[in-house]
């Protein structure tokens, strides 16, 4: 799981905006500190690629 | 000029042949930042904190005291600053941090090329104005609202909403659009509409403009008589920088810089500053919450254009996060978010 995919897939979105479909919708960690934690917890439960 | 994008801090130089090169602007010793001036004019850069000495080309020239890297295999030849991809389309300078990726024109695309370079190409331009701000919001919300048309009404009714009657746009790719818009005169004082008007750029009509937004975080603004860069800089998951670079011509007189700031002021400073600020604010106090988890936008069809209303914009841009910034190499970079 990548990029936009990370606010809206892993989250419980109510059925009305769900509906609305994944690019309808961006999930408010898109906008907060919470992907940071989100980056963090994926970080730390994978094998981290090398950087690039 | 030093700049940063996406947290690093980057130098750009142009030597005497006028070449253009940028670097990551950090000493490749202990870390520290080399260059901290804005602009201006240097034949080396130094570090401050143990003067180690890089050339414009990002060449390490000097290190106080070498001889003690004498036990060592030590070779000034593979301590140069980091270079960082960049290129240039009629003056303005992208660069690129990722290693791997198209090329400038590739990236832009035929349409946003011939569009900037039929502007720029007319004149002897330079930057006479850069201003910054921060703003205490994500980054993102920025590049959203410059999209989003659909607020002029509501929240510029006697600034913007007034002289530009709502435009197409038109979608380019990569998460590029623009939207043209025709200015009118429309419930101004005739001095006022005089400074929007006066001293026109080569090549383009005194009411003419667009708003080109450059996936992720450029815009570059076209008024019938300035044309002024703006940089949705992030500094933090909650700091942004609108970095800002008004242009006009080499040679422009006070009043003629007076009358492009004029237009820059009504154009974007003020609506930004004054009426976009605060609800764009409110936007990130809203979304910090335990309830809605959400921001809709689902406004009008996918089309290749439609009127400043709709989200599509906002979409293009979020395709091409997923793109871009969502591609393997740059999961694993939270600075980005």
């Amino acid at each position: 799981m990548t990029g936009l995919e990370l606010f809206t897939e892993e989250y419980d979105l109510e059925p009305a905006v769900r509906a609305l479909g994944v690019r309808a919708v961006v999930h408010a960690s898109a906008y907060s500190q919470a992907a940071f934690d989100a980056e963090t917890v994926r970080r730390a439960r994978s094998p981290s690629p090398a950087p690039s | 000029v030093t700049i940063t994008i996406a947290g690093s801090p980057i130098v750009v130089t142009r030597d005497r042949e006028g070449r253009i090169q940028a670097f990551y602007n950090t000493c490749r010793h202990r870390g520290a930042r080399v260059v901290g001036a804005e602009c201006g004019h240097a034949r080396t850069f130094q570090c401050p904190y143990h003067r180690w000495t890089y050339g414009l080309d990002g060449s390490l020239l000097s290190v106080p005291g070498e001889e003690a890297y004498s036990a060592t295999s030590f070779d000034r030849a593979d301590f140069g600053l980091v270079p960082v991809p960049v290129d240039t389309v009629a003056g303005l300078v992208f660069c690129r941090p990722s290693p791997t990726g198209p090329s400038l024109r590739e990236f832009l695309g035929a349409a946003a090329v011939e569009l900037i370079e039929g502007v720029l190409q007319h004149g002897n331009f330079e930057v006479f104005e850069h201003r910054r701000r921060r703003h205490a919001v994500n980054w993102k919300l920025w590049p959203e609202n410059l999209r989003d048309g659909y607020h002029v009404p509501f929240v510029h009714p006697r600034t913007l909403s007034p002289i530009s009657p709502p435009g197409q746009y038109e979608i380019l790719g990569n998460g590029h659009a623009i939207q043209r818009l025709g200015a009118t005169q429309a419930n101004l004082p005739d001095d006022v509409w005089h400074r929007l008007t006066a001293d026109p750029l080569p090549g383009v009509e005194p009411a003419e403009g667009w708003n080109m937004t450059l996936f992720p975080d450029t815009i570059v603004f076209l008024r019938g008589n300035v044309i002024f860069v703006d940089r949705q800089n992030k500094l933090g998951w909650r700091e942004t920088e609108l970095d800002c670079r008004v242009l006009g011509l080499v040679g422009d007189t006070k009043e003629q810089h007076q009358n492009r700031l004029q237009s820059w002021h009504t154009w974007y400073e003020d609506p930004i500053s004054i009426e976009d600020d605060p609800v764009v604010n409110e936007q990130q106090v809203g979304l910090c919450t335990m309830g809605p988890q959400y921001s809709l936008i689902a406004r009008g069809h996918d089309a290749d254009r439609g009127y400043r209303g709709d989200d599509n914009r906002l979409r293009t841009f979020w395709d091409a996060w997923r793109q871009w910034m969502g591609a393997a190499e740059n999961a694993w970079r939270p600075e980005l978010i």
